[in-house]
């Protein structure tokens, strides 16, 4: 078997060598591009969704998402499980939030007539510690126009932009907005029969719904308008340690006892379901066409070893009358098609982590709902990469063997 | 050496059958030097085919040092004529890809020798052939008559119990077809037995014999030596 292997890998090396360098360039770039195929359409598809999640987490949930049961108003003993939280080693900041229901009016004070229709919409108000949520989502970064919350602010709110005509109007006219609403603008809030002026003291723009359809005020402001005084709070997005899985955080955290009485649930778990079934239904779709682009690589390789193989298939007849074992010639051909696969993913490899991976991280691919990314675990490329190896191998041996069971006599003498 | 008995080949092509082999007798003697001759269509490369295992007669035996080679598995068959046989072709049959060198080595290497004593063994052969100065150049960077004699090196370099050459000047000026004469009789001084089939009786001098194939058959035998 050792000599079958050396005397295969010389004769591959030495068919390579001697192949003209542009055929080889351009086998090798067919090979390129069917290992980004198989990687990348898969990566761009999931990373769409996985851009999605990822925003989730990281202006939304955190890694580990505490929130109200369903069907309880708020998270009972919150003091607690604030307490509890500051006290697990592994979580590296979190930050709570009050939740309410509130309707804004804007046009108060410009609308002459009773009768003109009152501007308003409806939306979710969140209290914050502007400290805290800056730490753990870093709100302020989507602040669009005018300034963050600061913590002592009593009548100053942030907006968010999908509730605004002028960011909102790509959602069509079935969703209410307030119009002409910027920084310094007073808008009336309502809730319970209680109403209160507070001036917009910012915008937030995000693709992350919580973020850009919500209403920010500082917690204590909260309390105070929606008479929360047990403090009880809706929801709490905690950031783990370095190092620390979410699975890992999330049952640290349930076993201390502070998620009792609270949904806990790690940020990949918080995401709605219709997103991790588009996920699903997106990767098996980016399989699908990699799969394709296998089929189409093998076929392709097939061909290029079947005619190197067919126009040489005089010499295959030497080389088997002289006395070389049909298992070398068929080697040679295999390794030439490893050496194709492998070159071609090689520079694939390079392209992807080098270039691809970083440039779409950079500059995002824009969805109506995330940032697409470009997902490419390493696990999941060296997969790909072994099938791609394995189905060329085959590819290679097919034809070789093929033309070499051919009588040796025939194969010489072109019979 | 070789005992070649009552072989018959028939070639089919759907209800046509072509008889080009019709009962051959020989018998080959170690250090012999043979030519076999005739005209075309004769059937003397088709003999010479059969002989050395690179096709399988119709019916009839062939032994080589007593051994029945046609009862050979296909495998067998490849390492017999690895290890026992040695093939110059009309066409000097020279691996494009590979230098002189490396033409020679190939066969040595799946005998597993070491890469550094089949290179030694391919310089030794090359020598002999006259041709130490044209190790590295590629088939197609030598002459008809050098791709020969790479050819013939390939050949001895193996050792071979018989070396077959077919037509081996066919290709070739009569200088370097004088030339190529010239190393197989010196070869076959020195021991080796030589069967080549050639159709031009001026290279067959230094045989040892001639047999004369006409129509399938053995029409004459000749001895010269």
């Amino acid at each position: 078997m050792w000599t079958s292997l050396r005397v295969g890998f010389l004769l591959c090396l030495r068919q390579i060598q001697r192949a003209s360098i542009w055929t080889t360039l351009l086998i090798i770039f067919i090979m390129t591009l069917t290992f980004l195929n198989l990687v990348g359409v898969s990566g761009i598809l999931v990373g769409l969704i996985e851009g999605s999640v990822q925003a989730n987490r990281n202006q939304y949930t955190g890694n580990v998402f505490i929130s109200t049961p369903s069907g309880d108003p708020y998270i009972e003993s919150t003091n607690s499980l604030v307490q509890t939280l500051d006290r697990i080693d592994q979580v590296q900041d979190f930050s709570y939030r009050y939740i309410g229901n509130a309707s804004i009016e804007a046009n108060y004070k410009t609308r002459r007539d009773q009768n003109e229709v009152k501007d308003t919409v409806g939306g979710q108000i969140a209290g914050i510690d502007p400290t805290k949520e800056e730490s753990v989502t870093n709100l302020s970064k989507y602040v669009v126009e005018g300034e963050y919350l600061s913590q002592t602010d009593t009548d100053q709110i942030l907006i968010g932009a999908n509730l605004l005509r002028e960011y909102a109007a790509d959602f069509g006219e079935g969703f209410s907005t307030l119009e002409n609403i910027t920084p310094g603008v007073k808008v009336r809030m309502t809730s319970n029969g209680k109403t209160k002026e507070y001036t917009v003291k910012g915008i937030v723009d995000s693709k992350v719904n919580e973020t850009s359809l919500r209403i920010f005020m500082p917690a204590d402001e909260f309390v105070r308008f929606f008479d929360r005084y047990n403090l009880n709070v809706n929801e709490v997005a905690v950031v783990g340690k370095e190092g620390i899985s979410e699975n890992a955080l999330k049952n640290i955290i349930i076993r201390s006892g502070a998620g009792a009485g609270a949904k806990v649930q790690t940020a990949e778990e918080s995401i709605p379901q219709f997103l991790n079934d588009i996920k699903i239904a997106f990767g098996i779709l980016g399989n699908i066409i990699g799969g394709i682009g296998i089929v189409v690589a093998s076929i392709t390789i097939f061909i290029i070893i079947f005619i190197n193989a067919i126009t040489r298939r005089k010499y295959i007849g030497i080389l088997k009358a002289i006395g070389i074992r049909a298992r070398s010639i068929q080697f040679a051909y295999v390794f030439q098609s490893i050496f194709y696969a492998f070159s071609g993913s090689a520079v694939g490899v390079f392209v992807l982590y080098a270039i691809l991976v970083p440039l779409v991280a950079r500059n995002p691919i824009n969805f109506p709902f995330s940032d697409g990314i470009l997902v490419a675990p390493v696990g999941d490329v060296a997969t790909k990469l072994v099938i791609l190896l394995i189905v060329t191998m085959l590819a290679g041996f097919i034809p070789a063997w093929m033309i070499i069971r051919k009588n040796t006599l025939d194969s010489i003498l072109g019979r | 050496m070789i005992q070649v008995k009552n072989i018959t080949k028939t070639y089919k092509n759907g209800d046509l059958e072509t008889h080009v082999l019709k009962g051959i007798n020989l018998e080959v003697k170690t250090g012999e030097f043979l030519a076999i001759m005739g005209k075309s269509g004769a059937g003397k490369s088709t003999l010479m085919y059969q002989m050395s295992l690179l096709d399988e007669p119709t019916t009839g035996e062939i032994l080589i040092d007593n051994i029945d080679v046609l009862s050979l598995k296909t495998k067998e068959k490849t390492e017999f004529r690895l290890n026992k046989l040695g093939y110059v072709f009309q066409d000097y049959a020279l691996v494009p890809e590979l230098t002189a060198i490396e033409n020679i080595m190939i066969p040595l290497l799946m005998r597993g020798l070491s890469t550094a004593d089949a290179k030694k063994r391919s310089v030794i052969a090359l020598e002999d052939v006259g041709l130490s100065h044209r190790i590295d150049n590629l088939p197609s960077q030598l002459s008809g008559g050098e791709q020969q004699r790479v050819s013939i090196a390939r050949a001895v370099a193996q050792d071979p119990v018989i070396l077959f050459a077919d037509e081996p000047t066919a290709n070739l000026d009569s200088a370097s077809s004088m030339n190529i004469v010239d190393v197989l009789m010196e070869l076959n001084k020195r021991g080796q037995t030589i069967v080549m089939v050639t159709h031009e009786k001026e290279y067959t001098l230094h045989c040892n014999r001639i047999v004369f194939l006409e129509d399938g058959k053995i029409i004459n035998e000749e001895k010269l030596r």
